[in-house]
C-alpha cells in the first residue's frame, strides 16, 4: 500500500513540473513583450526630454555670460573681461567653468575629450586662443547643495567678421580677422569710435546621456545714446524759465566744471554747449530777459564769457529722442523698461536710499506721476519723472534728469540744488494724459532756489546711461 | 499480470485525459494571450512610430524657429545686400518685404503655414512648413530679391510627415472625439501654428512675432485592432524668436 502511494506521488510530481514550466514560459513571453514595448516608449520620451533639456542648459550658460557682463549684476565680471576703459583684445578669451562634482573642465585641453575641449574657437578664428591671455572663472549657477544647469563652459571673446562669417562692412574679399567689432546702438562696425564692444558668448552643454549643444550669442552693452545741446533744455516752443535771483546760482555749458570725482576716467572735456537751450528763437529773448542781471552765471556757447548769458536755440541740433512728443514718449518707455526703480506717482515721501545709487552703481529711477523730494537727496544715474518734479530738498543729482510728460519742475527751497550732467523738460501730454501731437511749453521754476545750479558733465551723463543692459544682437546654434 | 518491481507505472487513462485537458486549456489561454499581446504590440508600435515622426518633426520646426532671423541687419554697418541678411525672422506673403501683412489676413504665416528666414551656412534661406490635407510639407529655397517667399518655396515642398490630423475633415474629427474628447475642442481643427507677439506691439505682423507654438496631432497608420478606433498622439512645442526683427 505504502509503495503504491509513493509511486503515485512520483508520477503526479512529473505532471506538475511540466505544467509549471509551460506556465513560466508563458509568463516570460508576456513579460518580455511588455518590457520591450514600454522600453521603446521610454527611450523615445527620454530622447525628446534630452533634446529640450540640453538646449535649455546651453541657454542657461549664455544667460550667465550675458548677465555677468552687466555692471548691475551682483556677479559682474568687472576687470575680469577687460580693465575699465579698455576693450577685450582678439585672442584674449574668458571662460566660465561649470564642472559637475568630480569632473574636470578644461576647454584648452584639446587632447582630452573628457575635459570638454573648446574645438569651436579654432573653427571661428582659424587660430587657437592665446593660452597666455586666457582667464577662467567659476560659474555662479550652482546653489549650495544643488547641481546647476549642465553647461560645461561659457566662452566670452571679441568677435570679428571671420568668426561670425559675415561681411559686416560689405567690403567683399576675405573676412577681416584682425579688427574686433563694435556696436553703435544700431549696427555692428569695425570702428571702435562708434560704440561699445560686441562680445561673442558661446556655451557648451553636455548631459550625462551624451547629448550636446553649442549655442552662441553676439551681445553688446547698450546705451540710451543721449546727447545734449544744453545743460538745461526747455523743449517746446514757448517754454518758460523762472530763474532765481540768487547770485550763487549757476548754469554751466562747459563740460566737467563741477560734478567730480569720477568713478572711471572719462576722457578730456567735450566742447562747450549752451547753458540754457530752447527750441524757439523767440524764447531765447524771453529767457535772457528773465535772467537779467545775473547773466554772467550762465556760461557756455555762445562764448566766451563775458558775452553771457549762454542761451541758445538748440532746435537744430537736438537729439532725435528729444524732437517730438512721440520720440520723447518712446524714450521714457525705454527708461521705464530698464528702470531699477519704478514708482507710481504721486510720490511725496521721497526716494529710498538704495534707489539713489552711487557713482560706481548709478540707478535708473522712473516715477510715473508727480515726485516731491525733501530732506537731503544725493543721487546718481537717471531720474525720469512724468509728472511734476518738486524739490524742497537739498538735492544733488549726478546724471540725467528728465522731466517729460507734464514738463514742470519747481525748486521751492532756499537749500542748494545741484544737477551735474544735464536737465531736460518737455511737455508731451495734455491734462488728461493724452500724448500731444506737438510739444507744448515746459516750465522750470527755480525762482525760490538759491545756490548751485545745473552743470553740464559728460562723465555723469555717460555714467548714467551706459551699461543699461547687455543686449542680444543675434543668436544661433552652432553645428558640431 | 505481473506487477513491476520498481513500483513505477504509466499514467492511467483518466490521469492522461485530465493532464491533456489541462495542458490544452493552458496552452489555449497562453497563445490567446500571446496573440492579444502581439496585436497590442503592433498597435503600440505604430503609435510609437507616429510619436517618433512627430517628435522629430517638432524638434526640427522648433530649432528652425529658434534660429530664425540670423544674421540680422544689425550685423552690417551699412545696408547689406538683400540676400545677405534676414529681413525678418518670419517671411510673409503677399507684399514681401515692403508691407508686412496682419497675421490672420496673410497668405502666410497662417494657422497651417509658416516660412522662417534663417542662415543656411552660405547665405540666407527660406524654410517653409505647410500642412496640405493630412500631409505636412517642408520646402527650402534660397532667399532671392524680388521674389515672393511663398512662390519661391512652393515648388520645393516635399512631403515631410504624413497622417497629420490637425486640419482633418469634420467627419474625421467627429470620429476622433469618441476616444479623444479633449483633443479637438469644440470639434474644430487644431492650429498647427499659434503665434505670440511682442508685448506692446500695435500690429500683429510677422516681424512682431515673438514665439510660435506648434501643435502636432498624428494618427497611427492602422486603427486599434480590437476597437477599430483611430490612434492619435499629440505633441506640443514652442519656438521662441531670439534674433531681433529688423
Amino acid at each position: 500500500m505504502a509503495a503504491r502511494v509513493r509511486a503515485r506521488k512520483r508520477s503526479q510530481s512529473g505532471a506538475a513540473l511540466l505544467i509549471a514550466i509551460f506556465a513560466l514560459m508563458l509568463i516570460s513571453v508576456v513579460a518580455i513583450t511588455l518590457i520591450l514595448s514600454s522600453g521603446t516608449e521610454s527611450a523615445l520620451a527620454s530622447n525628446y526630454r534630452s533634446s529640450v533639456r540640453v538646449n535649455y542648459a546651453a541657454l542657461a550658460g549664455l544667460e550667465e555670460g550675458r548677465g555677468r557682463l552687466s555692471p548691475k549684476n551682483p556677479n559682474y565680471f568687472g576687470a575680469f573681461i577687460a580693465p575699465p576703459g579698455s576693450t577685450l583684445a582678439l585672442g584674449q578669451v574668458r571662460y566660465i567653468l561649470n564642472a559637475s562634482p568630480g569632473e574636470t573642465v578644461d576647454p584648452l585641453d584639446s587632447a582630452t575629450p573628457s575635459s570638454y575641449p573648446d574645438l569651436e574657437y579654432q573653427k571661428e578664428f582659424g587660430v587657437p586662443p592665446d593660452s597666455g591671455s586666457v582667464l577662467t572663472t567659476n560659474s555662479v549657477s550652482p546653489v549650495a547643495g544643488t547641481l546647476g544647469p549642465l553647461y560645461k563652459w561659457v566662452r566670452i571673446n571679441a568677435v570679428t567678421e571671420r568668426s561670425l562669417g559675415i561681411d559686416v562692412d560689405s567690403s567683399g574679399g576675405t573676412p577681416n580677422n584682425t579688427t574686433p567689432l563694435f556696436y553703435d546702438g544700431q549696427h555692428l562696425s569695425l570702428s571702435s569710435s562708434t560704440g561699445r564692444q560686441a562680445f561673442g558668448i558661446t556655451s557648451l552643454a553636455v548631459l550625462p546621456d551624451g547629448s550636446q549643444k553649442i549655442l552662441q550669442y553676439v551681445a553688446a552693452p547698450i546705451s540710451l545714446n543721449l546727447t545734449f545741446s544744453s545743460a538745461i533744455t526747455l523743449d517746446g516752443a514757448g517754454s518758460v524759465f523762472n530763474p532765481t535771483t540768487n547770485s550763487s546760482f549757476q548754469a554751466e555749458g562747459r563740460d566737467q566744471i563741477k560734478g567730480g570725482p569720477y568713478g572711471v576716467p572719462c576722457g578730456s572735456p567735450q566742447p562747450d554747449i549752451a547753458a540754457v537751450g530752447v527750441t524757439d528763437s523767440a524764447d531765447v529773448t524771453a529767457v535772457k530777459t528773465a535772467i537779467g542781471a545775473r547773466a554772467s552765471r550762465y556760461k557756455g556757447t555762445p562764448g566766451p564769457p563775458p558775452s553771457p548769458p549762454s542761451v541758445s536755440d538748440v532746435s537744430g541740433g537736438l537729439n532725435t529722442s528729444f524732437q517730438t512728443p512721440a520720440a520723447l514718449d518712446a524714450l521714457m518707455q525705454t527708461v521705464k523698461l530698464y528702470a531699477d526703480w519704478a514708482y507710481p506717482g504721486p510720490t511725496t515721501s521721497g526716494l529710498p536710499t538704495s534707489a539713489l545709487g552711487t557713482s560706481s552703481n548709478p540707478q535708473i529711477v522712473y516715477v510715473e506721476g508727480d515726485l516731491s523730494l525733501t530732506g537731503t537727496v544725493t543721487g546718481y544715474g537717471i531720474l525720469a519723472v512724468t509728472g511734476q518734479l518738486t524739490s524742497t530738498a537739498h538735492l544733488t543729482w549726478r546724471g540725467i534728469v528728465l522731466v517729460v510728460g507734464k514738463g514742470v519742475m519747481t525748486v521751492g527751497t532756499t537749500l542748494d540744488n545741484e544737477i551735474d550732467g544735464a536737465l531736460l523738460l518737455a511737455k508731451t501730454r495734455d491734462s488728461s494724459g493724452n500724448l500731444l501731437g506737438v510739444l507744448e511749453p515746459a516750465m522750470l521754476d527755480w525762482s525760490a532756489g538759491t545756490g548751485d545750479g545745473v552743470f553740464y558733465n559728460t562723465c555723469r551723463i555717460n555714467e548714467a546711461q551706459n551699461n543699461l543692459n547687455v543686449k542680444v544682437l543675434s543668436f544661433r546654434p552652432l553645428t558640431q | 499480470m505481473k506487477r513491476r518491481r520498481d513500483g513505477s507505472r504509466g499514467f492511467s487513462l483518466i490521469e492522461m485525459m485530465i493532464t491533456v485537458l489541462l495542458f490544452t486549456a493552458l496552452m489555449g489561454a497562453a497563445f490567446g494571450l500571446l496573440q492579444v499581446t502581439q496585436e497590442r504590440y503592433q498597435t503600440e508600435s505604430q503609435v510609437l512610430d507616429s510619436f517618433q515622426d512627430a517628435r522629430l518633426a517638432l524638434d526640427q520646426m522648433v530649432r528652425d524657429i529658434t534660429a530664425a532671423g540670423f544674421p540680422p541687419a544689425n550685423h552690417f554697418s551699412g545696408t547689406p545686400p538683400f540676400t545677405a541678411y534676414a529681413s525678418s525672422p518670419f517671411a510673409w506673403s503677399p507684399s514681401y518685404p515692403a508691407t508686412p501683412c496682419i497675421v490672420g489676413a496673410c497668405a502666410t504665416p497662417g494657422d497651417f503655414d509658416l516660412i522662417v528666414e534663417t542662415d543656411s551656412g552660405s547665405g540666407v534661406q527660406w524654410i517653409r512648413y505647410q500642412l496640405q490635407g493630412t500631409t505636412l510639407y517642408r520646402g527650402v529655397a534660397a532667399k532671392a530679391d524680388g521674389v515672393d517667399p511663398a512662390d519661391a518655396t512652393a515648388p520645393n515642398l516635399v512631403p515631410y510627415i504624413q497622417n497629420v490630423m490637425n486640419n482633418a475633415s469634420a467627419a474625421q474629427i467627429a470620429q476622433f472625439q469618441g476616444p479623444y474628447p479633449a483633443m479637438f475642442p469644440g470639434g474644430n481643427p487644431v492650429l498647427l501654428f499659434h503665434y505670440d507677439f511682442e508685448p506692446g506691439s500695435s500690429l500683429n505682423t510677422p516681424p512682431n512675432i515673438s514665439s510660435v507654438n506648434v501643435t502636432l496631432i498624428m494618427m497611427a497608420a492602422q486603427p486599434d485592432v480590437h476597437t477599430g478606433l483611430p490612434r492619435l498622439v499629440e505633441l506640443n512645442g514652442r519656438g521662441n524668436r531670439i534674433n531681433p526683427s529688423n
